[in-house]
């Protein structure tokens, strides 16, 4: 029994130390004396069949694809050489999505990125935006900026240079007013952009919407929270008549603008404005959404959580909170 | 039980299923419409063990548009350790599929879904079998939930812990690490555009 062992081994031609290991187990284990030879080959071959290192380079990127950037970064890439190099493959960057990341200076992330990669401080997101557009090599489609963090103007505007061919965008949520208005110019470098999607309305928002309009041929989708004024609706209906799907949930938005967009984008296929200020879906609204796909307005009242109507100042602030 | 395809593993067991179970596998498809169909496949590259499984998943997915590769969001949506991606989780490519737009339809996707990841809950020996024979007899999306799987085994873990799970050694010379590094030093003094 022993020889034959050895025999399949030889004919694979295996050399390694794991191997070597595994035979000498095989060989001195008292409980598989009583096998068959047959099914000691079978054993043996099942072995050898199942080394996570011979695994192709396709299926580890396939893989690594489903990970988030932590395990990409962190991980991965220090587990052996062949998943180094497969954890280089720039389909493995091209979804970034950061929003689950803490960036604080020292947080267990920025903390144990800089121990891996022997960093003298710890992890900025800058930085690690850096590393990652490093990896992708200019084929990110989707890139999710954190939000409630410091990210910058120039963090954007890198992306816009980095990121050419982005087709999903969400934007971070507390630009600074002058850093806002500089969205309309980074949106128009991309020209594939398909999906749109902004925590807060912008001052910038009317806009960045006409620029869309105008350069993104291939967008279908947006997603804003904030006060959806006359102004804004009618921007919406004007510049975005292409619009599948479009959500506005948690905004401050009466029937009339709602009644405008809804004129005006007549290719909504889902149409999600859950728990808004100022509408309530009425008979008037529900026959006009009836062509529309998927609507969802649970939580939409005209009333505030005191029961009384929002008057005309709190209407111009613009804040609504939930 | 309609028309039945009968399968033959590797180590010569019998394997009958009715149509649908076994053309979710395109290979098998292929095979049993050409003309000279006895309809008895060999599947030579796959043993009994690893067959059953295959079939078991097949038989649950029978009846089922396919889920995973029109949506690949919604496994890491439900995955614990992972959040989803918020930009473009309703893609255009998604928002034709009726279950997207029909509740109860939806419902049984994500049902169905829930099953699969508790199907790929099991040891990484079975998981790289599962990828293996999904490839050989490609099955969409057995291959996308046996990759699921194995990328749930990595999530969270440190490298030492990886090798562990995935027996793995560490072919890193010390020297090698260090050219690594040496690459990554710029990030000590990012780019700032």
């Amino acid at each position: 029994m022993a020889r034959l062992v050895c025999n399949v081994r030889e004919s694979e031609g295996r050399e390694n130390n794991t191997d070597r290991r595994r035979d000498m187990v095989f060989v001195s284990s008292p409980s598989l004396s009583h096998l068959s030879s047959n099914m000691l080959k079978a054993i043996v071959e099942e072995e050898l069949d199942r080394h996570w290192d011979e695994m192709q380079a396709d299926c580890l990127i396939n893989i690594f694809r489903r990970l988030a950037l932590g395990d990409l970064a962190v991980a991965v890439p220090f587990v052996c050489k062949s998943w180094y190099r497969a954890s280089l493959d720039p389909s493995c960057w091209c979804r970034l999505n950061f929003r689950s990341f803490d960036f604080t200076p020292w947080s267990p992330f920025s903390c144990a990125f800089a121990l891996r990669y022997h960093l003298h401080s710890p992890l900025s997101f800058s930085a690690f935006l850096c590393f990652s557009l490093h990896r992708s090599r200019g084929v990110v489609d989707q890139l999710t900026f954190p939000l409630s963090s410091a990210v910058s103007i120039h963090n954007l505007a890198y992306a816009s240079v980095k990121c050419p061919r982005l087709k999903a965008l969400a934007l971070p949520d507390n630009l600074m007013l002058e850093d806002d208005l500089r969205i309309p110019e980074l949106v128009r470098r991309w020209k594939d952009l398909e999906h749109l999607e902004m925590e807060t309305k912008p001052s910038s928002f009317l806009e960045a919407v006409a620029e869309i309009g105008h350069n993104c041929p291939r967008f279908v989708g947006l997603k804003v929270r904030g006060l959806i004024g006359r102004e804004d609706a009618k921007a919406l209906a004007r510049c975005l008549p292409e619009l599948k799907h479009l959500e506005l949930s948690k905004s401050y938005l009466t029937k009339d603008e709602l009644l405008v967009v809804i004129g005006g984008c007549r290719k909504l296929e889902t149409l999600t404005v859950k728990d808004c200020l100022r509408f309530q879906a009425d008979d008037e609204i529900l026959k006009l959404v009836s062509c529309i796909e998927r609507f969802e307005h649970e939580g939409s009242t005209l009333l505030d959580d005191y029961g009384y109507e929002i008057d005309e100042s709190e209407q111009q602030t613009g804040f609504f909170h939930r | 039980m309609g028309k039945t395809i009968k399968l033959i593993s590797g180590d010569g067991e019998m394997f009958e299923v009715e149509e649908a179970v076994a053309f979710q596998s395109n290979i098998i498809k292929s095979l049993a419409d050409e003309d000279n169909a006895d309809d008895c496949i060999p599947l030579p590259r796959v043993d009994s063990q690893i067959l059953s499984k295959v079939l078991e998943f097949c038989r649950k997915h029978a009846n089922s548009p396919s889920v995973h590769t029109k949506f690949a969001a919604i496994p890491s949506e439900l995955c614990p350790k992972h959040d989803g991606s918020a930009a473009g989780a309703s893609s255009s490519e998604s928002s034709s599929a009726h279950s997207e737009t029909c509740r109860a339809c939806y419902d049984a996707v994500m049902k169905l879904v829930q099953w699969d990841l508790e199907f790929v809950k099991v040891d990484l020996d079975l998981i790289h079998h599962l990828l293996k024979a999904a490839n050989y007899l490609d099955i969409e999306d057995l291959m996308f939930m046996a990759v699921e799987g194995a990328a749930n085994a990595i999530r969270g873990n440190n490298p030492e812990e990886i090798r562990k799970l995935f027996d793995l050694e560490n072919d890193f010379t010390p020297e090698e690490e260090k050219e690594i590094l040496k690459e990554y030093s710029w990030l000590d003094d990012p780019f700032e555009p």
